[in-house]
């Protein structure tokens, strides 16, 4: 059954027109496309989906679409997966109906519950199926919502990761850690969902609009379809006023807020997407200075910048909104060589094109010492007996690197010829320490 | 089952498991209600996970294993009682409903006998035709939503419904392997069950009614059982265990599995000790070499695969609704329970108290029979016992508690 508020139905002429559709997914999702102020826009569409009518009829600002009437009732799926994950399959195909001409998609749903968590994977699969580009926004629960939430919330965010090439895991109980302790929870809540909503709003305000810098689908494609494999992104936003220093008042702000995570130092991140959002005076320098920072930080980081004027801020008034993903791992790991085999390795290159050359997905090595012909004999011996090194067979303590997300474990020594274990899609045969990816230095 | 003087009879249990074959005789009598003859235990080489996958290895391992006990108790061993786990083993809940009728709606005793067999009726087809039913345990009657633990005969109420919490196995073919290898011995398994539920069944009686969530941490695999004011509610088993913290080690340090298993029995423990971050662990190699390897490596490992057991089960207990309560307690044994600290890990991640199992104190040779290890064999005896003295209806009827018995009552 679809409720449409007379306020917020548009003719489907201008339905077609949009190519952004903001999908609110679940309770919080619902509540948070709620928040979005810039529902004039002619390019996005904002709908939220639930099956809850009690929280449709509480939303006022956007299109409502109540799903799983047959199934519920109109009641919500009360965090069971297995009821959600049917109401998920039963509506495909006005998910469908709705997903059609679409050129950008945008999921915000809170994960661990039922509805959020099953329905957002069905629309995720169905669009990547229809190649529409998708970005999640994934709200995960504070701690104190229970362990069960938020083991389920990360293996869904999992799962999501796989399929579509933008996640943005938004971490309640991080923002909740950085807040101060008298802060009550309405407030929380609030702030989480406006930064989402403004975040989402920014990100079609530049996609949409002429800009100075311009940012397109294609360029955000580009910059996160090589973080697909099971990353998760990061968000940040911050805000000046004005002053004389209000690009390092930013920069300062950005590294200090809580969503960053890991990437804290911003020396881990592989790419990253910034925009800025400006009044009018706004200068070429200031880009720069903005560029160079992140130089200073991560020489190596792929860094997109889009700056856009917006006419509702201030003269001075600049907001930033960053969106970082991590460092995408090399698939083969060779830090399990020994000296001489790397640098057995390294004369075999040499020795081809007379230049070194960097393999793909080995660490840059220094060069080898001086041979002695002796030496030499002995290295291309060694490098001769050994044709093939196999990860997986020969670990090397000491050396061993297992923070690594992407090596693909394949014996699980004496289990190998067993039946294997698996729980929620996880190989429970693999050791513990490699799929927890415990480092041992 | 051979009888050796008047009134006497004897219960046998076995266990097959990954790590050893155990197998327990025990005297069922007038005079001696339950009295333990003998023990006999053998190493098992063919046993992987808890199935069977080397028949012609567990055949000599329950060859050696059974006449050790059958010398200690100077008996034939005919009949047995055999324990079942591994990863075919599932559960499966239905509901019989009664309405209550007659006058003012007091519940009979047909009308127990109605709702049983309703809960029997609700077991789909599927499973009971193409399943070995393991264990049929009753769960309290719930009198209007209301649940009641004692008898509800002669209550009140319009609506009588009684949940049965089936164990049961999916693959037959496992369940066949293991009763034609005893067969082949010329022994006959007259009862099959869950080794979980044996080794709840041998719990101590005040363990018992405290309630609490049985975990046995054996070597192939990982057996629970949640019980709560007497009753079963809940049973499962994972396929990891002992064996898989030894191959983690192994593959992690690079060891060899042996002295991975050694290093693992002798200097193993559940939780990292903040002080053994520089400390070198030295080891004695096959070949004689005189080894070390990190300590602090060695205890993240087993820290890790350890907590991991107990997380999963708490999902799963998660997954059916299932919830400790704080007076509740968390009940270890089998050969995990021996590691250091394992109590500590284990309250850590179930935020109840952990608390060592104890064996109901029985008669015989109580000393050696106190290790929590033998206590899935006692249990399968013991209800072997049961089986013999609910067929007898006798004198001896009276040496379990009746609930008790009914509450895990098995339909073979």
């Amino acid at each position: 059954m679809m409720i449409e508020t007379n306020a917020s139905s548009v003719s489907e002429e201008a339905l077609d027109q949009r190519q952004a559709l903001v999908l609110g997914v679940g309770g919080a999702g619902c509540n948070i496309v709620d928040h979005f102020s810039d529902r004039d826009s002619t390019s996005i569409q904002f709908v939220a989906i639930d099956s809850d009518a009690q929280c449709l009829l509480r939303l006022h600002n956007c299109e409502k679409m109540q799903i799983g009437q047959a199934i519920l009732h109109g009641f919500g799926a009360g965090s069971n997966a297995e009821l959600a994950r049917l109401v998920g399959e039963k509506e495909c195909s006005r998910l469908k109906q709705l997903l059609s001409n679409r050129t950008i998609l945008f999921v915000v749903a809170g994960l661990g519950g039922g509805i959020g968590s099953e329905l957002s994977l069905v629309i995720v699969q169905l669009a990547s199926e229809a190649k529409i580009f998708t970005v999640v926004l994934a709200i995960q629960p504070f701690d104190c919502e229970g362990h069960e939430r938020g083991i389920r919330s990360q293996l869904v965010l999992e799962k999501i990761s796989k399929k579509t090439p933008l996640v943005i895991s938004l971490p309640n109980q991080l923002l909740a850690q950085q807040s101060s302790d008298n802060t009550d929870f309405y407030s929380l809540y609030s702030i989480s969902n406006k930064m989402v909503a403004q975040a989402v709003q920014w990100i079609c305000f530049c996609l949409f609009n002429p800009c100075i810098l311009p940012l397109d689908i294609g360029t955000l494609r580009n910059t996160f379809s090589m973080a697909s494999n099971g990353e998760v992104a990061s968000l940040a936003m911050a805000n000046a006023d004005g002053g004389e220093k209000r690009i390092e008042t930013i920069w300062n702000a950005l590294l200090k807020h809580p969503w960053l995570r890991s990437e804290k130092s911003l020396s881990r991140i592989g790419s990253a997407l910034v925009l800025i959002i400006c009044g009018r005076n706004f200068s070429l320098q200031d880009v720069e200075e903005f560029r160079s920072k992140f130089n200073s930080e991560n020489p190596a980081a792929k860094v997109i910048i889009g700056v856009c004027m917006h006419p509702s801020l201030g003269w001075n008034e600049v907001q930033v909104v960053l969106i970082t993903s991590p460092k995408r791992i090399p698939e083969r790991v060779a830090t399990t060589l020994s000296y001489s085999e790397r640098a057995s390795q390294l004369v075999d290159d040499v020795a081809k094109d007379g230049t070194e050359k960097k393999r793909l997905g080995t660490r840059r090595l220094p060069q080898p010492p001086e041979l002695n012909t002796a030496q030499e004999k002995n290295v291309s011996k060694l490098s001769r007996s050994k044709k093939s090194f196999k990860y997986h067979k020969d670990p090397n303590q000491g050396e061993l690197n297992l923070g690594i997300s992407n090596v693909e474990i394949t014996s699980v020594g004496r289990f190998d010829s067993c039946e294997k274990t698996f729980f929620h899609e996880q190989p429970l045969d693999v050791p513990t320490f490699i799929r927890w990816k415990i480092k041992l230095k | 089952m051979a009888l050796f003087g008047i009134g006497k009879q004897y219960a046998t249990g076995i266990e097959i498991g990954t790590s050893k074959i155990c197998v327990v005789v025990a005297e069922v009598s007038k005079e001696h209600p339950f009295r333990i003859l003998s023990i006999g235990q053998s190493p098992s080489h063919g046993v992987r996970k808890g199935s069977i996958c080397k028949e012609e290895y567990t055949l000599d391992d329950l060859r050696a294993a059974v006449s050790d006990a059958e010398n200690a108790a100077n008996v034939v061993i005919g009949d047995v009682c055999v324990g079942i786990t591994g990863s075919h083993v599932h559960s499966v809940n239905t509901n019989g409903i009664q309405y209550v009728e007659g006058e003012n709606s007091i519940i009979a005793q047909e009308d127990k006998i109605d709702v049983l067999k309703n809960a029997e009726e609700c077991l789909p087809d599927e499973i009971k035709n193409k399943n070995y039913i393991l264990n049929k345990i009753r769960q309290p009657y719930i009198l209007d939503g209301i649940t009641v633990y004692d008898d509800p005969e002669g209550m009140y109420c319009s609506e009588l419904v009684l949940p049965i919490h089936w164990v049961y196995s999916a693959s037959k073919r496992k369940v066949d392997n293991i009763l034609r290898l005893l067969r082949d011995m010329y022994l006959e398994p007259k009862n099959y069950i869950f080794t979980g539920f044996a080794m709840a069944l041998a719990m101590d009686r005040e363990q018992k009614k405290r309630g609490g969530l049985i975990i046995d941490l054996g070597a192939g695999t990982t057996e629970y059982v949640f019980v709560q004011r007497g009753y079963i509610r809940h049973a499962g088993v994972l396929t990891i265990g002992g064996d898989h913290v030894s191959n983690d080690l192994a593959l992690g340090l690079k060891l060899e599995i042996g002295v991975a298993e050694n290093l693992k029995v002798s200097c193993g423990r559940a939780k990292r000790d903040s002080a053994a971050n520089a400390a070198m662990l030295p080891y004695v190699s096959r070949n004689g070499e005189r080894k070390e390897v990190r300590l602090d490596h060695f205890q993240l490992i087993m820290e890790s695969r350890l907590r991991e057991i107990f997380q999963v089960i708490h999902t799963k207990l998660a997954e059916v609704n299932l919830k400790l309560n704080g007076d509740q307690t968390v009940i270890l044994c089998g050969g995990g329970a021996c590691i250091q600290l394992i109590n500590e890990l284990a309250e850590n991640v179930f935020q109840v108290k952990a608390v060592p199992y104890k064996l109901e104190p029985f008669e015989g040779i109580c000393e050696s029979v106190k290790a929590p290890q033998f206590a899935t064999a006692i249990g399968l005896a013991q209800y072997r016992a049961a089986k013999l003295v609910s067929s007898k209806k006798g004198p001896l009827s009276n040496i379990f508690n009746r609930n008790e018995l009914k509450r895990g009552e098995n339909d073979d």
